[in-house]
């Protein structure tokens, strides 16, 4: 219980300390900010921008997942790996590839385009699941009753796969609200966006602080709406359903549509970055590569992410025993405490953290142990998950067995629990990992001076229009995170084997 | 099935090992701790990094820089107030040096330094000192705007013909300094009365400069307020007749034809570091002087460095009547700034 | 010498009383089976025993040390000695079958002790095995001998072989009996089998709904249930409602005698095994033939329309639609109306 409190302290650190800074202008001054016609402005933009991407992330991503799931399809594996892969390009990346590319996209249709391609896989891979899990009993049982194929995808098809679909697209519409760096890249003005700005060029820290609160408000709003709906929505399936030989549906003539449209965003999504960064990287290089530059950006982004997955795995630990073994009301509160990650914007976390260090402990503003307490409370949420997850396939009667054994409780942990959680907790790790090479916006207010990341490195120079130089940057950045992308593929698949 | 677990718990133990240590060197305060000497700039890396590589081979020291917009850098630095890892402030506009000046962050700089520059680009009370000159001008692209409509003052771009056709870059340095001047020069109602009709007339916000620059080369919008040297960068970077985009000065004595500097200063918190001061008189040498001219295309500010062939000589250009060190009062032009949406 | 005493001990979880003022006593280097329907707190019994549970009131004892329960301090599990055979026998996944084994062992002492134990439990050889690689069957003897490994006093084996098949199943009870048996430990036996409890144990303690309803030898449980639903829950038979009168009561068998030469009013539970096909008695039409091979149970509906089975022999001599007489050995239960 205790160590996992730690946990819940990281987590809310932050916000914390985004009230007190944001109270300090009192009532009057939240009010002022309010009042502004631009925080409505900005609050409208960001709301518009998020319901189109997910909007488009469930017209585009529930058809595409149909595709891979359920009908015959020449290169299933590749078509199913180049609908994911968006997933590996950082939204910014996306943003930087799409600006500097000869359309110039910009604005709120580039914003759009950008966002969807990034976030359709959010929708696509677990519609894709739902798809492959349903029972196509009850497929078989509506033809049988006489609807046709159109009519029985329609009415028992879809509606199997559209919990999954949704919880996708609140994903979708959560990354949308937290996203800094492609609205950046593209101007388009959001919330986060302008918390960066008034950061960076105000006096009135309080009014970034409260424009922070606001968004923190849209956020939680948010996962409140999603776990609303996911509770109503919830379907259960009856009876097992004998597991059918995967057929698949005949295209027919629809054949070249369905190509058609997997190339398209194919090509969007996957094909264009990978064009861009090698033009840039190889063939259209204006200056030659400053290679200390790029690998001291590059030992940077693994040094921290490194470090912030550590750490955040040792914080997760405590927490995902806790949950796992020990349920119950007190459990539930840390959860959804250190779940805080969760619903924090990265420039949400990096302002509150700057405040903290200001106030309490100057010792560590603008220190990599800044950095990494930031990592920790954005993706503490991912760790436990994993965590928790392969703590509780660890079957308890193990503790109970090594304790009557002799072993004390965290004895018991250590020698069987851990051991058999190791590979999920890793993959929880790996996660992580991922996940803070990409982080941008609170590595940018946070960092050390002198510390460049590739991600940071990536935005110094799209921001001032150096795209050949930044493109190194982001083809390193790519690659990189490509590494831990592909052990956690392979642990996912290995853990899969082993269920089967 | 053991082995992989053995390796596992290694990478576990491996990865506790490396928390531990990033836990200890956090002890030892900031990470930049090990630099000889710290610069707070805002100015952009693509346009310094190689002058201060130079510097660090010179005098075979380390120095740690935090890139920044100016405004973020000089709110940042009087945040920190005396904790402030920093030892240099290196702004883009005079404006934010001033308003560091003010809050009295800054240690006096020696005679010798201040004498090589004229007295108008630098402070009154020696705490800072311009290291480069730069003049504020419009980028139009000829093919959207004809020679004939091109604008004479900046108040002109708030008249509907203008309407959706004009960038601007709010949260860059020179672009505030531009602001505060014609505060000082106009008035804080006139200046303010322009943001919010600029807004209206739905001028558009850039990240910076050079984006305005890219967006008006490629006829992506007609026009944008920017400084000069960026036009010349681009020129020498891919060859004058390769840039669509012309440049032009607004009338004289136009709060849009600010002449500014950058400028740097030693702030109280690296006054005991001979480097910080070493640092300045660096650019201030000919030789970083010639690299402004040659690489930034910015105005020399020393005697015996010519300017770029082909720019009107600094002592021509008209500004608005204010002087440099006039321009101290950053907070009220970011607080208009956010006030009139543009932040 | 370690009998375990479990006095007065009542657990609830919420509103949910799991034990209700359980008290029973197991002697030293006897079984005792804990029997009853799943739900009833056997369970929850041996997990107070083994320490994974608290007890709300009363206390447990081991031998001559009070493990929980006021006027002590709560022993954890690990210091109680108390060696532990789960459900489905729970192998460390991670670990070889000696991995297992050893684990309770301060490791000087494994290798031998751990090639002692699997002789004991008759796996030879099967040190390097992994628990995959093991049948149910010696999962469960594995499971054995970890739990014997560290020389427990007491041993609980929580349902350890419902995941058998029957043949199986027969196989190792009488193996763990025999082991149990050859290290003098006291054994505590969850089941909810009645035939595994009947079989394997000295002493068989009936629960239901958090209560110890009868604690007895098999042979006395079976033959005397407290009440008919432990008859009932012990064994097959087929009852009637009667009103008995100096030790008989008239059913559609006939006249029966009764145990307890009681009257009143109350219900007659007649065995399957009490039953015979015979030349005289109450006639009665057969339905179904179930045959088992070595025996069959014959259905036969009494002409009132009760169903009562009878067990015979093979051969079967009969088939459905036959009138059979059936007559009615030793007396019957009788249990008073409450």
């Amino acid at each position: 219980m205790l160590p996992s409190l730690l946990a819940v302290l990281v987590a809310l650190l932050p916000v914390v300390y985004l009230f007190v800074r944001a109270s300090e202008a009192g009532p009057q001054g939240w009010l002022e900010v309010l009042a502004r016609p631009r925080t409505w402005e900005l609050v409208g933009n960001t709301l518009l921008l998020a319901v189109l991407v997910t909007a488009a992330t469930l017209i585009g991503g529930v058809p595409t997942a149909w595709l891979l799931a359920r009908a015959q399809l020449r290169g299933r594996a590749v078509w199913a790996a180049l609908m994911a892969l968006p997933l590996a390009v950082p939204s910014y990346v996306a943003a930087f590839v799409w600006v500097s590319g000869p359309l110039r996209l910009s604005g709120l249709f580039g914003a759009w385009m950008v966002l969807t391609l990034s976030t359709m896989p959010l929708v696509i891979l677990p519609t894709v699941a739902a798809f492959r899990r349903g029972d196509r009993g009850h497929e078989e049982v509506a033809r049988g009753l006489g609807l046709g194929p159109w009519r029985t995808a329609w009415r028992v098809t879809i509606p199997q796969a559209l919990p999954a679909a949704s919880a996708g697209a609140l994903l979708a519409f959560l990354y949308v609200l937290f996203d800094f760096g492609a609205v950046s890249i593209l101007r388009y003005e959001t919330l986060t966006r302008a918390v960066f700005a008034t950061y960076r060029a105000s006096f009135d820290r309080s009014a970034t602080a409260t424009l922070a609160l606001l968004l923190v408000v849209l956020t939680v709003a948010a996962v409140a709406a999603e776990q609303l709906l996911r509770g109503r929505a919830r379907k259960h399936r009856v009876g097992a359903g004998a597991p059918r030989p995967l057929g698949g549906v005949s295209l027919g003539r629809w054949a070249p549509v369905a190509y058609g449209w997997l190339s398209f965003v194919a090509v969007l999504g996957v094909g264009v970055p990978a064009a861009s960064l090698t033009y840039y990287t190889v063939i259209g290089r204006q200056r030659s590569v400053d290679f200390p530059e790029l690998l001291g950006a590059m030992s940077a982004t693994v040094w921290l992410s490194l470090l912030g997955a550590a750490v955040t795995v040792l914080l997760a630990i405590p927490v995902g025993v806790l949950l796992a073994r020990y349920p119950g009301r007190r459990a539930m509160v840390v959860e959804q405490l250190s779940y805080a990650g969760h619903a924090l914007p990265g420039i949400v976390v990096g302002l509150g953290l700057v405040f903290f260090a200001l106030t309490v402990a100057p010792g560590l503003y603008q220190t990599t142990a800044i950095v990494v307490l930031a990592y920790a409370v954005l993706f503490l949420p991912k760790a436990i998950g994993a965590t928790r997850t392969a703590v509780a396939s660890a079957p308890p009667v193990l503790d109970d067995v090594a304790r009557s054994l002799g072993r004390s409780s965290w004895g018991a942990i250590r020698s069987v629990t851990l051991p058999l959680a190791a590979p999920g907790v890793l993959a929880g790790g790996l996660l992580v990992l991922l996940t803070a090479m990409k982080e941008l916006p609170a590595t940018l207010i946070l960092r050390p001076t002198g510390v460049d990341t590739l991600a940071t490195e990536l935005w110094t120079r799209t921001t001032v229009g150096a795209y050949s130089a930044a493109a190194p940057f982001a083809a390193a950045l790519v690659i990189v995170a490509a590494i831990p992308a592909s052990w956690l593929a392979r642990a996912s698949d290995r853990v899969s084997e082993e269920e089967l | 099935m053991r082995a992989p677990v053995r390796v596992v718990t290694g990478v576990v133990a491996a990865l506790a090992v490396a928390a531990s240590l990033a836990a200890c060197s956090s002890d030892d305060g900031d990470a930049s701790g090990d630099a000889d000497l710290v610069i707070y700039t805002g100015r952009s890396e693509e346009q310094v990094g190689d002058l201060i590589d130079r510097f660090e081979e010179d005098q075979d020291v380390t120095v740690d820089v935090r890139y920044g917009d100016t405004a973020e850098l000089a709110v940042q630095l009087l945040e920190e107030g005396d904790d402030s890892p920093a030892d240099l402030f290196w702004a883009q506009d005079a404006g934010a040096l001033s308003a560091v000046d003010e809050e009295g962050m800054f240690s006096t700089l020696p005679k010798g330094v201040l004498a090589k520059v004229p007295e108008e680009y630098q402070s009154r009370d020696g705490a800072w000192v311009g290291t480069s000159g730069r003049a504020r001008v419009f980028a139009y692209n000829p093919t959207l705007v004809p020679q004939s409509e091109l604008p004479e003052s900046v108040f002109d771009l708030t008249e509907p013909e203008w309407a959706n056709r004009v960038a601007i870059a709010p949260t860059n340095g020179s672009f505030q300094a531009f602001v505060t001047a014609m505060r000082e020069a106009e008035g804080d109602d006139v200046a303010e009365q322009w943001l919010t009709d600029m807004k209206a007339n739905g001028a558009v916000a850039y990240e910076s400069n050079v984006l305005i620059l890219d967006a008006v080369d490629a006829g992506e919008i007609d026009l944008g307020l920017i400084n000069h040297y960026y036009w010349y960068q681009k020129a020498a970077e891919v060859g004058e007749d390769q840039v669509t985009a012309e440049i032009d000065f607004f009338e004289p004595g136009d709060p849009g034809s600010l002449v500014n500097v950058a400028g740097a200063g030693v702030l109280t918190s690296g006054e005991d570091n001979p480097l910080a001061t070493e640092f300045v008189k660096f650019l201030l040498s000919p030789e970083s002087q010639e690299y402004f001219v040659e690489v930034d295309k910015e105005y020399p500010l020393i005697d015996g460095v010519a300017p770029q062939e082909g720019l009107p000589p600094l002592a021509e250009l008209q500004g608005p009547q204010v002087e440099l060190y006039e321009l101290a009062d950053l907070e009220g032009t970011l607080q208009m700034l956010t006030e009139t949406g543009w932040i | 010498m370690t009998d375990v005493v479990i006095e007065g001990v009542t657990k609830r979880f919420g509103a949910v009383v799991a034990l209700d003022d359980v008290t029973l006593a197991v002697p030293d280097g006897t079984l005792t089976a804990i029997l009853g329907p799943s739900g009833c707190g056997k369970t929850t019994l041996l997990r107070v025993v083994a320490g994974f549970e608290r007890p709300d009131s009363g206390r447990v004892r081991l031998g001559d040390r009070q493990v929980a329960g006021s006027g002590s301090a709560e022993v954890p599990p690990e210091r109680r000695r108390v060696g532990l055979v789960p459900q489905e026998s729970a192998l460390f996944p991670h670990l070889d079958v000696a991995g297992n084994v050893g684990f309770g062992l301060p490791r000087k002492q494994r290798q031998t002790r751990v090639r002692d134990l699997l002789e004991l439990v008759g796996l030879p050889g099967f040190e390097r095995r992994r628990p995959h690689e093991l049948s149910g069957g010696e999962q469960a003897r594995v499971a054995l001998a970890r739990a014997l490994a560290p020389k427990p006093e007491v041993v609980l084996l929580d349902e350890p072989f419902a995941a058998l098949d029957a043949a199986l199943r027969a196989e190792i009870r009488d193996d763990v009996r025999q082991v149990l048996q050859a290290t003098a430990a006291t054994g505590v036996l969850v089941t909810h089998d009645q035939e595994e409890a009947l079989s394997m144990a000295d002493h068989v303690a009936v629960m239901r709904r958090g209560r110890v309803i009868q604690m007895a030898t098999p042979v006395d449980v079976y033959g005397s249930p407290v009440d008919l639903e432990v008859a009932q829950f012990v064994g097959d038979g087929v009852s009637f409602a009667v009103v008995a009168r100096d030790g008989v009561a008239s059913t559609p068998l006939g006249e029966l005698r009764l145990r307890n030469g009681a009257s009143g009013p109350g219900v007659v539970l007649v065995r399957p095994e009490q039953l015979r096909l015979a030349a005289a008695g109450a006639t009665g039409e057969v339905s179904n033939v179930v045959f088992y091979g070595h025996d069959a149970v014959v259905q036969v509906v009494m002409p009132e329309g009760d169903m009562v089975s009878v067990r015979v022999t093979a051969p079967v001599e009969v088939q459905a639609g036959d009138v059979v007489r059936l007559s009615v050995t030793g007396a019957a239960h009788f249990y008073p109306k409450a």
